[in-house]
């Protein structure tokens, strides 16, 4: 009967599995991401720069500046503190601001890439620069963000020490990535009109479900399994929360972007002109490394590997990082490998 | 007890506690007198050995995320078991009772089996799991965000009703019926059709034909409509006059006659100008409600298009799992449980449907959609504005405009501030060079 008894307990166990997941979903009251310490040192509508706090000094002098894609937020760069790519950062020694871009409205709509880059980001590099009391910071650019800073590192080379990108097209001929291929197909400017200027961020959302049309039924199917652990849990609803928070895009900005770089291909070209200024990689001098991820299906490697021949620098560095485009920020491997190697790559260049 | 759940769990371990006490009575009354001990003891050691293949079974096929939904059959194929074995134990008691003699007295055993109990039992432990089920969805529902709220309420939708497919779809798998056409005599085109709308997030075109009648039909009605107003038009200000006489009871409303007769003023003084130098607000309102007509038309049209596709890019995708399967199933004799089915087949449609959308016609066809889909919301937002026009709102163009100053002051404050620069950079550059040409001079003259 012993054996009748571990079986009893056998089923038991499968209940308290399924109540165990029950608890663990109860018991959620606030799914909180981005919760590293920071404060706002400087806004400008709805733009915040945040400089991330700390309780030791910074190994490295010379801090740097974080500049974000316009589709999706920031936050998966702080999903969780045990997956977060600035904390890890931060505890490696690097001084870190990073710019909000916030949400755009309808207001927005006629905000250009020139606003963006030449405005913007020049702005905050100021600041930093004001702020530190330094000529030079560091720039470091993810995804479209990425594009950003090349674009403003070409344009402005005496105000960036080092760059570095992130998981960051610039070469957007490629059929490798359906992104790219439907892009060049999109007539940009009825979706930018017929949006009234504002293209929501659940537009682009479905874009992105559509290139692995099934991975949301993946996810849903690991659920129960996902519900046992209160951590995995946490992590699910995080990302979830995250992925549902898409910011809109300004207009301009977006039709400026899908026709001049995808549809174009222009900055690879060295035919971008921003406020009248032609962009010219080949300006960017500073010493440079490009890192990218090796299963990427958002920007294929294929897309970022360019930069390392495109930019003037002679100090310049391909990184491979083994995994698709989130992973870059929340997989463990980032934690354990890729940020304490971006953080040693800036030391060694903080003379 | 922190919830309803170790209640629950609670009463269940009792009652195993009880069948298990059951049981080791049953085991020792042949034995303490020594009558049927060998036959007894068969028959113990043979339900023993049931138990286990049976437990063995199931924890290898019980998967954690069904385990809520599974419990209540699993829970009455075992009682069928000890059915089965209390009727066996009281036969054999009976036989060895006649052995001794004694008569076995014919009652309904039914009436004392501990079974009846635990069926009882089992019916409220079937509407618990199943209430327990619906209660993990929704609360898991519940912290989903509000906008992701949908998929995972398509994904519920699929999982159950591919469920309900999945035991005949196992036993065409053990039997080899693997032919598409077989399968499509079960499984056929409309529930295929309606999974892959739950995975892709489609709204079913459905039947073009009927759907564009009613669509032609709905816009007439509309334009009718429309153009009965177009005589008799109302402004927006009489609508107010007569609604705040009805919310006043029927006292008079200075303001809204005043604005009103304003309104009216403005309206007869304006007509004979745009009759001749531009169309009507009505006209202009009918054209763009044929436009909104059309687009929809060829939307509709077009989204058909791209939905045959994906659908005709993972129609074989059944088969051909359920052959994979089939052929797994020749080697190891085992059968896949459900989840393990389901993942097989989700990827092979994706792997078919990715097929389509690399494709160059799939993207243009998506491209014209996207354009005649927000071409369309652009038309009923103007159409609306030209509605709304008599409102005190501010519109959307003028919203517009505000945005094209609030762009253009922008640009002219960055020229500003770069010029500024520009100036400061120069100054400080004649500053130095003076400084610099002043302390030359001044060591010229020190020197002389």
């Amino acid at each position: 009967m012993s054996q009748h008894k571990a079986i009893s307990e056998q089923i038991i166990e499968q209940v308290d599995t399924a109540a165990e997941a029950l608890k663990n979903i109860t018991d959620v009251k606030d799914v909180d991401i981005a919760t590293a310490p920071r404060e706002v040192v400087w806004e400008d509508g709805k733009l915040k720069l945040y400089h991330f706090l700390r309780e030791d000094q910074p190994k490295a002098k010379t801090p740097v500046l974080v500049s974000y894609a316009l589709v999706n937020r920031w936050e998966m760069m702080d999903l969780q503190p045990n997956r977060s790519f600035i904390r890890k950062l931060v505890s490696e020694g690097v001084d870190v601001y990073l710019i909000d871009w916030g949400y755009p409205s309808k207001i927005d709509r006629y905000k250009t890439l020139e606003d963006y880059i030449l405005g913007h980001i020049d702005d905050c590099v100021d600041f930093v620069r004001q702020h530190c009391h330094l000529d030079k910071i560091n720039l470091l650019g993810v995804c479209q963000g990425g594009t950003f800073s090349l674009m403003y590192s070409a344009l402005f080379p005496q105000k960036i020490k080092n760059l570095i990108t992130l998981v960051t097209p610039v070469d957007f001929d490629n059929e490798e990535g359906l992104l790219f291929k439907w892009a060049k197909d999109m007539d940009v400017d009825a979706v930018v009109d017929g949006f009234g200027g504002i293209i929501p961020g659940d537009f682009l959302n479905t874009g992105f479900d559509l290139l692995k049309p099934m991975n949301k039924t993946r996810k849903y199917m690991s659920l129960p399994e996902t519900m046992k652990n209160k951590a995995s849990l946490m992590n699910f609803l995080r990302m979830e929360r995250w992925v549902a928070d898409s910011p809109a895009q300004a207009g301009e900005t977006y039709r400026q972007f899908i026709k001049d770089m995808y549809q174009q291909n222009k900055l690879i070209k060295g035919e971008l002109t921003l406020g009248g200024r032609k962009v010219n990689l080949a300006n960017i001098t500073m010493p440079v490394l490009t890192i990218y991820a090796k299963d990427d299906h958002i920007v294929p490697p294929a897309t970022t590997k360019p930069i390392n021949d495109l930019v003037g620098s002679k100090d310049k560095e391909l990184m491979e990082f083994p995994g698709g485009h989130i992973g870059v920020f929340v997989g463990a491997r980032s934690q354990d490998l890729l940020t304490p190697a971006i953080a040693q790559w800036l030391l060694e260049r903080d003379k | 007890m922190n919830n309803p759940w170790d209640a629950i769990l609670e009463s269940q371990k009792k009652l195993m506690d009880f069948w298990s006490g059951m049981a080791r009575q049953m085991a020792n009354a042949p034995t303490q007198n020594g009558n049927g001990k060998a036959a007894s003891a068969n028959l113990m050691s043979q339900w023993m050995e049931q138990q286990k293949q049976f437990w063995e079974q199931w924890s290898k096929n019980m998967q954690p995320e069904n385990a809520m939904s599974a419990m209540p059959e699993q829970w009455r194929q075992w009682m069928e078991m000890q059915q089965k074995f209390t009727e066996q134990y009281m036969q054999l008691y009976r036989e060895n009772a006649a052995k001794m003699g004694v008569k076995w007295p014919e009652i309904d055993m039914s009436a004392f089996m501990p079974t009846r109990i635990m069926e009882e039992n089992m019916r409220n432990w079937r509407q618990w799991t199943q209430s327990g089920d619906q209660w993990l969805r929704d609360a898991m529902m519940a912290k989903m965000p509000y906008n992701m709220q949908p998929h995972y309420a398509n994904f519920l939708q699929f999982f159950d009703d591919m469920k309900r497919y999945w035991e005949p779809i196992m036993r065409m798998i053990q039997h080899g019926m693997t032919n598409p056409e077989m399968i499509e005599k079960y499984f056929n085109y409309d529930a295929y059709t309606k999974v892959v709308n739950q995975l892709m997030g489609f709204k079913s075109v459905g039947n073009v034909a009927e759907l564009i009648e009613a669509i032609n039909h709905y816009f007439e009605v509309i334009a009718q409509r429309m153009n009965q107003e177009a005589t008799q038009w109302i402004t927006l200000s009489d609508s107010w006059r007569s609604k705040m006489n009805e919310i006043l009871g029927g006292s008079q409303a200075p303001f809204f006659q005043f604005s009103n007769d304003i309104n009216n003023r403005l309206r007869d003084q304006l007509t004979p100008f745009f009759n001749v130098a531009a169309q009507g607000k009505q006209t202009e309102m009918i054209k763009l409600l044929r436009d909104i007509q059309f687009g929809y038309v060829s939307f509709i049209l077009k989204t058909a298009e791209l939905q045959t596709k994906v659908y005709e890019a993972g129609r074989f995708a059944l088969p051909e799992v359920m052959r994979e399967q089939y052929e797994a199933y020749q080697k190891t004799k085992e059968l896949p449980d459900y989840n393990a089915f389901l993942h097989q087949y989700i990827n092979k449609l994706e792997a078919h449907i990715l097929e389509v959308l690399q494709a160059d016609d799939y993207s243009k066809l998506q491209s014209e959609i996207a354009a005649l889909g927000v071409t369309i919301k652009y038309n009923a937002d103007k159409l609306a504005e030209l509605m709304l026009s008599d409102w005190p709102l501010l519109s959307r163009s003028e919203a517009d405009d505000m945005a094209k100053e609030v762009a253009a002051l922008r640009k002219k404050l960055r020229t500003m501030e770069e010029r500024l620069e520009q100036l400061e950079a120069g100054v400080s550059a004649n500053i130095e060079a003076n400084d610099d040409k002043t302390s030359k001079s001044k060591r010229a003259t020190a020197k002389a």
